[in-house]
């Protein structure tokens, strides 16, 4: 259309939605293109398309979206159809669900991750060094059980549990907790 | 850069808040409250209570805006509400239903 005068603003490149350092969005976003976010978004975004969370950006909200990536701060459940990532410098805290996980070096995260396909939890345990036979299914109960519910764990004996996954997972939680500045884990019994 | 844009695929239903310059081309429910700048392009549509420093309207606004210096209705632009604003600017073409406060 004609030319926009009045000194006020703006020009405007298509098809990308930001939100700016300045903006506090409360409330729900929902569309279908990318969407970079440098401000603060408290709520719900669902998008078909990208979220990105810039380093300034501060997104207290369930997304669910393509793609999401993180660069910024993110407090809430994040799922996503295609993949997540967490680049350096990136905080999120909350649970994934995404066929593909990228966390960089420098990421802090906190939160269960479930790599779906095709948006269903895939019922197979991660590979650790003592399950990689390849005739015998690793235990499908034991690892079902641990994607379940890994965050607290019962007590059990300290060696036997070595050759456990879930013993992986507790470290990279120890990790993550670290990463985040505390002391010590919540309940974690793996200390003994 | 760093303006926020609302892409015209966008529904955003909550509120939004902040000191910098706000583009809709998509659709914003709610309640828009901002120091700055608002521009509602052709494709955008704003169900809201705004308040901001000026609007620029060439889309579609339902609800009462207030703007501390000046509201601007385009032609083509479509505003149903209360208008309060020191300048309001009107063109040829542009429909309007709702009072005008020009008291400030």
């Amino acid at each position: 259309m004609a030319s926009r005068q009045s000194g006020s603003i703006i020009t405007t490149t298509e098809a990308l939605t930001i939100i700016g350092q300045g903006i506090h969005v409360h409330g729900q976003i929902h569309g279908e293109e990318d969407l970079r976010i440098e401000g603060r978004v408290e709520g719900s975004i669902s998008l078909t398309e990208t979220v990105h969370v810039a380093e300034s950006g501060v997104v207290v909200a369930t997304v669910d979206a393509r793609d999401v990536v993180v660069s910024g701060i993110v407090v809430g459940n994040v799922s996503a159809t295609n993949s997540v990532s967490l680049e350096p410098g990136a905080k999120l805290i909350g649970d994934i669900s995404t066929p593909r996980l990228i966390i960089a070096d420098g990421a802090a995260f906190r939160g269960n991750v479930a790599m779906t396909e095709g948006g269903a939890p895939v019922p197979r345990a991660r590979a650790t060094a003592g399950a990689r036979s390849t005739g015998s299914r690793p235990r499908p109960a034991a690892a079902s059980s641990a994607s379940a519910r890994p965050a607290v764990a019962p007590p059990r004996p300290g060696p036997a549990s070595a050759r456990h996954p879930l013993r992986v997972r507790e470290s990279a939680r120890l990790r993550a907790w670290r990463r985040f500045g505390r002391r010590r884990p919540p309940a974690a019994p793996m200390m003994r | 850069m760093a303006n926020t844009v609302i892409g015209s695929t966008i529904v955003i239903d909550g509120e939004i808040t902040g000191d910098e310059d706000l583009v809709v081309q998509g659709t914003v429910k709610g309640r828009v409250s901002l120091r700055e700048n608002i521009l509602v392009e052709e494709s955008g549509v704003l169900e809201a209570n705004v308040e901001t420093a000026t609007i620029t309207i060439h889309g579609t606004v339902t609800g009462d805006i207030q703007a501390s210096e000046r509201a601007e209705l385009k032609s083509n632009c479509r505003v149903v509400g209360d208008i309060r604003a020191p300048r309001i600017l009107i063109a040829d073409g542009a429909s309007f239903k709702g009072n005008v406060d020009m008291d400030g």
